[in-house]
C-alpha cells in the first residue's frame, strides 16, 4: 500500500497501548500462576510450578472440568445437528411462515443470561428434577442452538441449492447430493458453528450458576475458588486454559481468525 | 417438515420455561400447592422500592457509560487495525480473538488481579512514586467498569472492523480527490459509514453489561452489584423465587424494549441503503 | 484546461513495479485514452496522477512539480470505474462534496449543484440515494461530481466498462459531448479498443507498465508499430517472410509457400525477415485469381465461417498451415473445403517486426532516449 493510506502516528500509538491494556489483565494472570509463595502478585516472587502442581489434589476442578468438557462437546454436537435439519428446511424450502421460524428459533439470542437461568431454576424446581446433570444439558443445549444456527444458516446461504440440484441432474438422489455435494462444502461453516456452540457452552455461568445442585460446572468452580481461597491455584487453572484457548485458536485460525478479520485487499 | 421438529422442540422447552418463570413472578409467595391464585405483589414490590428498581437504574447507568467507552476504545482498535499492515492485523485479531474465546470468569479474575489492592496497577503506581498509599479500586464500581469495558472490547471491534473493512478504498479515493484532508475524509465519510458497525457492537454490548453477572460479582465484590447479582441472590441466597421471576421479567422487558429501540433508530441512520 | 506532462514515471504497486518508465503528455483540453490489457498498470498510472501512489520521476501539471502535492491539494477529478458514490449522501451532496470541501458559500453550491444536474440530465434525481439508480445515471452522478470543483484535469477509470453495450455506445457520445462543451483535459485509461479509437484524441498503447505506442487512433489502427499492437488493437493475420528484392519503398518478400508479396517498408535489405500484420476487413476471398493490377494473393482452403449479419467471418488455410483471418461480405456464399484465393492491396500490409527484433520506430521513444 502506498503512503497514502497508512496509519496516523497517533493512531498507531493510541490503538497499541490498547491493545497492550487489553492484554495486560492476562499477562497478569498468567504470571501470578508462577508465584513461588502464596501471595497472588505480579511480577511473582520467584517462580515454581507449585500451583499447578497442586491442581492434581483438586479432585473438586477435576470433576468440574469433566462435566464442562462433557457438556460443551455433547451440546456442540446436538446443536450442529439439529442446525443442519432447520437450516436446511429454513434456506432450502419455502413455505409460510419461514422468516418468522428463523426468529423464533434465534429469539433466545436476546433474552439474558440471568433471565435463562431464572426460567431453567423456576420450572425444574417445580417439577421437583434436582440433578444437575440432566438439567444443566438441557441449558447448555438451549442456549447453544442459536449460535450454531446463525453460522449454519449464514454457511447454507453462501452455498445456494444451485450445485446440489446440479448434482441432481447428473443422477444423484437428493440425499445424496446433499450429503456428497453440500455437507463436503459447508463443512467449515458446520466447524465454526460447532467451534461457537463449544465456546458458548464452555464458558456459561450466568444461567448455569442457577442449577448447581450437586454437579458444579468449570467456570462456576473456579469462581468460587477466587471467593473463597486466596492463593495462586485459580489462576494456574485459568492459565491452563488460556493457554488451551491459544492452542485451539492456533489450530482451528484458519476457520476463525479469518472469518473474523477478513480485510479488503 | 421433519427437519426443523427437533429444534422445534428445543425452542419449545425454552418457551415453556419462561412461561413457567412468567407465571410463577405472578403467584403468590405463600401460594397454597394445588390452587392458583395471582398477584402483583413480586412486582409492586419490586417497583415500589427504590432499594429494589435502584439495581435495575444503576445498572441501566453504569452500562450506558460503560458502552460509550467501549464504544470509542474498541473504534480506536478496530482503526487501528484497519490502517495498519495485515501482520499487525493478525497479531491483534489473535489477541482479540482469544480474548473472545476465553471465559468471563477468567477475565474478570486476571482484571481483579491487576486492580487488587496488592496488584500490577497499585505496585507499579507505588514504585513510581506516583501514590503513598494503595487505591481502593477492588471492591468498586470503577473496578467494575473497568472489568465491563474489559470483557466486552472483543463484541465491539468485530462489527465495527467488519463495517471499516466493507467501504471501498475508492470512496476515501474520491473524497481525497475532490478536496478532502485526511480528516475530512475520516469524519464526512468513514465515519458515517461505520455508524451501521457501531451500532451492531453497541446493541450487543449494552444487552451484554446490563445483564452481567460476574463482574459486578467478582469485581464489586458485593459493594457494586447489578440487576442480575440481585435477581440470583434473591433466588438462590432467601429463595423468593415469585420476586426473582418478577425482577427478572422486568429486566427482560426492559432489554427487549431497550434492543427494539436502539434497533428502530439505528435503522434510520442506513435507510440510505434502501 | 491544464497541460499534464508525465516523465519517465515508475510506480510499484501492492509490491509489483506496475509502471516502468512512462512518459507522456497531455495538452490542454485533449482528450487522451490509455489502452492495454489488464494488469498492463494502466490503473496504476491514473492512481500516480490523482497522488495515491508513490512513484519516481516528474509529474507535472501545468508546469508544477506534483511530487509533495497531497491528493485533496492537486485539483484533479476522478471517475471510478465502480463510480465511487458515497452511498449515504444523496445524488446532490455528492454532486457538492467538492465544493463543501473547499468551504464554498451555500449559495454557490446551490446554483453550481443545479447546473450540473442540468448539464447531465439527472433532474428529479437530486434527492435520491445512490443505491437507487440505475447504473447510467449513478455514472452521470460521478462526472458531476468529478467536475463540480472545475478541475484542472478529469481522470476516468474504465468509466464505460460496468454499463451494458448499448448504454456504453450512448455515454461514449456524452462523454465527448460533455469535453467539448467544458473543455477539459481528460485521461481516461480502458482495456476496450472500441472505446478508446472512438472516443480518444490520442491513444497511449500500453503493456507489462511500458508505452508500446502513441498516436492518433487512426494511426494505432492502421500503422501499429509493433505485432502487440497489431494484436490487441483490432485482429490482424501475421505473415512471416523473407526480404528478396528492395527498393526504396517497398519490398518484395517470400512467404514459405513461395509466392510473392509486395509490403511497404523502408530500408529494407535482401534476405532480412520480417513480419508483417494485414487487418482482416481489408482481405478479400474468392474463388479464382482477379489478377487485378498490383494485389498480393495467396492460395488457400475454407476452413470454418461464422455468419456474422452484414459480414461473415471466413479463416482460410493455405497449404503451410498459416491461417488468414478475413472479414468478407455477405454476398458470396463459402463452404469449408472450398478452394479459394485471399488478396489484399500491398499498402493495407504494415511491418511489425523485422530482422527478428521489433520495429523500434516511435518519435516517441527516440525523445525517450535524449
Amino acid at each position: 500500500m502506498s503512503s497514502w493510506r497508512s496509519s496516523h502516528l497517533l493512531v498507531n500509538f493510541v490503538g497499541s497501548v490498547l491493545v497492550g491494556l487489553l492484554v495486560l489483565p492476562i499477562v497478569v494472570l498468567i504470571g501470578v500462576s508462577f508465584n513461588a509463595g502464596v501471595e497472588q502478585v505480579f511480577p511473582p516472587h520467584g517462580f515454581s510450578l507449585r500451583w499447578y502442581a497442586n491442581l492434581a489434589n483438586r479432585q473438586g476442578f477435576l470433576d468440574a472440568a469433566k462435566l464442562t468438557l462433557a457438556l460443551a462437546l455433547g451440546s456442540a454436537c446436538i446443536s450442529v445437528l439439529v442446525s443442519l435439519g432447520a437450516g436446511v428446511a429454513i434456506t432450502r424450502y419455502r413455505f409460510p411462515g419461514r422468516d418468522f421460524l428463523l426468529t423464533l428459533l434465534l429469539s433466545p439470542l436476546i433474552v439474558p443470561q440471568v433471565v435463562v437461568g431464572m426460567a431453567f431454576l423456576v420450572t425444574l424446581s417445580a417439577l421437583g428434577i434436582f440433578n444437575s446433570i440432566v438439567s444443566l444439558s438441557l441449558l447448555h443445549c438451549v442456549i447453544t442452538l442459536p449460535f450454531a444456527l446463525r453460522v449454519v444458516v449464514v454457511a447454507l446461504q453462501v452455498h445456494p441449492a444451485s450445485i446440489e440440484e446440479a448434482a441432481q441432474s447428473l443422477g444423484a438422489s437428493p440425499v445424496r447430493a446433499f450429503f456428497g455435494v453440500t455437507v463436503p462444502q459447508i463443512a467449515p461453516g458446520l466447524l465454526a458453528a460447532g467451534v461457537f456452540a463449544f465456546v458458548t457452552s464452555f464458558e456459561n455461568f450466568t444461567a448455569s450458576q442457577f442449577l448447581v445442585w450437586d454437579r458444579t460446572t468449570l467456570p462456576i468452580a473456579i469462581y468460587t475458588s477466587v471467593q473463597t481461597e486466596n492463593d495462586p491455584t485459580a489462576a494456574a487453572l485459568s492459565s491452563l486454559i488460556v493457554a488451551a484457548v491459544i492452542v485451539f485458536i492456533a489450530v482451528f485460525n484458519r476457520f476463525v481468525v479469518r472469518h473474523m478479520l477478513a480485510g479488503r485487499t | 417438515m421433519a427437519l426443523v421438529l427437533p429444534a422445534l422442540l428445543v425452542i419449545a422447552t425454552f418457551f415453556a420455561m419462561m412461561s413457567t418463570m412468567v407465571v410463577a413472578s405472578f403467584s403468590p409467595a405463600d401460594a397454597v400447592q394445588g390452587i392458583r391464585t395471582y398477584t402483583l405483589e413480586h412486582y409492586r414490590r419490586f417497583l415500589a422500592s427504590s432499594f429494589y428498581w435502584g439495581y435495575l437504574t444503576g445498572s441501566l447507568w453504569i452500562s450506558l457509560y460503560c458502552t460509550f467507552i467501549t464504544a470509542v476504545l474498541g473504534y480506536f482498535i478496530a482503526y487501528f487495525m484497519f490502517r495498519s499492515s495485515s501482520v499487525v492485523r493478525l497479531v491483534v485479531g489473535s489477541v482479540l480473538i482469544v480474548q473472545f474465546f476465553t471465559a468471563y470468569v477468567i477475565r474478570s479474575y486476571a482484571v481483579m488481579l491487576l486492580v487488587g489492592k496488592t496488584g500490577f496497577l497499585n505496585q507499579t503506581l507505588l514504585a513510581l512514586g506516583i501514590i503513598d498509599a494503595p487505591l481502593r479500586i477492588l471492591f468498586t464500581q470503577a473496578a467494575v467498569a473497568i472489568g465491563l469495558v474489559q470483557v466486552s472490547l472483543p463484541f465491539m471491534v468485530f462489527p465495527i472492523l467488519a463495517s471499516l473493512n466493507a467501504i471501498p478504498t475508492n470512496l476515501e479515493m474520491a473524497s481525497a480527490s475532490l478536496g478532502a484532508s485526511r480528516f475530512k475524509t475520516f469524519w464526512t465519510i468513514v465515519f458515517p459509514l461505520t455508524l451501521p458497525g457501531i451500532a451492531a457492537g453497541v446493541v450487543v454490548v449494552y444487552l451484554f453489561e446490563l445483564t452481567s453477572y460476574i463482574v459486578p460479582g467478582m469485581l464489586g465484590g458485593g459493594y457494586a452489584d447489578m440487576i442480575a447479582n440481585l435477581i440470583y441472590n434473591k433466588a438462590m441466597r432467601s429463595f423468593e423465587y415469585g420476586f426473582a421471576a418478577a425482577a427478572a421479567v422486568v429486566t427482560l422487558v426492559v432489554s427487549a424494549a431497550i434492543v427494539y429501540g436502539l434497533n428502530r433508530s439505528f435503522a434510520r441512520i442506513t435507510r440510505y441503503a434502501r | 484546461m491544464a497541460q499534464v506532462e508525465l516523465k519517465d514515471i515508475r510506480a510499484s504497486y501492492g509490491g509489483v513495479e506496475a509502471v516502468k518508465g512512462v512518459s507522456l503528455r497531455l495538452e490542454a483540453t485533449e482528450l487522451v485514452a490509455v489502452l492495454g490489457p489488464s494488469g498492463c498498470g494502466k490503473t496504476t498510472l491514473i492512481r500516480v496522477v490523482a497522488g495515491f501512489v508513490d512513484f519516481q520521476g516528474t509529474l507535472l501539471i501545468d508546469g508544477r512539480d506534483m511530487a509533495r502535492v497531497p491528493p485533496h491539494r492537486r485539483d484533479i477529478g476522478i471517475v471510478f470505474q465502480d463510480y465511487a458514490l458515497f452511498p449515504h449522501q444523496t445524488v446532490a451532496e455528492n454532486i457538492g462534496y467538492g465544493l463543501r470541501m473547499r468551504a464554498r458559500p451555500r449559495a454557490e453550491i446551490r446554483a453550481r449543484v443545479d447546473e450540473l444536474v442540468e448539464l447531465l440530465r439527472l433532474g428529479g434525481f437530486a434527492a435520491r440515494y445512490p443505491s437507487s439508480l440505475s447504473g447510467g445515471q449513478r455514472q452521470r452522478v460521478a462526472i458531476a461530481r468529478a467536475l463540480a470543483s472545475e478541475p484542472k484535469v478529469l481522470l476516468l477509470d474504465e468509466p464505460l466498462s460496468a454499463l451494458d453495450r448499448k448504454l456504453r455506445e450512448e455515454m461514449q457520445v456524452e462523454l465527448r459531448e460533455i469535453q467539448k462543451r467544458v473543455g477539459i483535459t481528460m485521461l481516461f485509461v480502458t482495456h476496450d479498443q472500441e472505446e478508446a479509437l472512438a472516443l480518444a484524441d490520442k491513444v497511449v498503447v500500453m503493456k507489462d507498465g511500458r508505452v508500446r505506442q502513441i498516436g492518433a487512433p487512426i494511426d494505432i489502427y492502421l500503422r501499429p508499430e509493433d505485432d502487440f499492437v497489431a494484436e490487441f488493437i483490432g485482429k490482424s493475420t501475421f505473415f512471416d517472410a523473407t526480404v528478396v528484392e528492395a527498393a526504396p519503398d517497398v519490398a518484395v518478400a517470400r512467404l514459405p509457400n513461395g509466392s510473392t508479396v509486395r509490403v511497404p517498408m523502408r530500408g529494407a535489405v535482401p534476405r532480412q525477415r520480417i513480419t508483417f500484420a494485414v487487418r482482416p476487413e481489408r482481405i478479400g476471398v474468392s474463388d479464382r485469381r482477379t489478377s487485378r493490377e498490383g494485389m498480393n494473393a495467396v492460395d488457400a482452403v475454407v476452413d470454418h465461417v461464422v455468419f456474422l449479419g452484414a459480414h461473415q467471418h471466413v479463416r482460410v488455410r493455405t497449404a503451410e498451415a498459416q491461417r488468414i483471418e478475413v472479414l468478407a461480405s455477405n454476398d458470396a456464399k463459402w463452404r469449408q473445403g472450398d478452394t479459394v484465393t485471399v488478396e489484399w492491396h500491398p499498402n493495407d500490409s504494415v511491418v511489425v517486426r523485422s530482422g527478428g527484433v521489433p520495429v523500434q520506430t516511435s518519435e516517441y521513444r527516440e525523445e525517450e532516449r535524449t
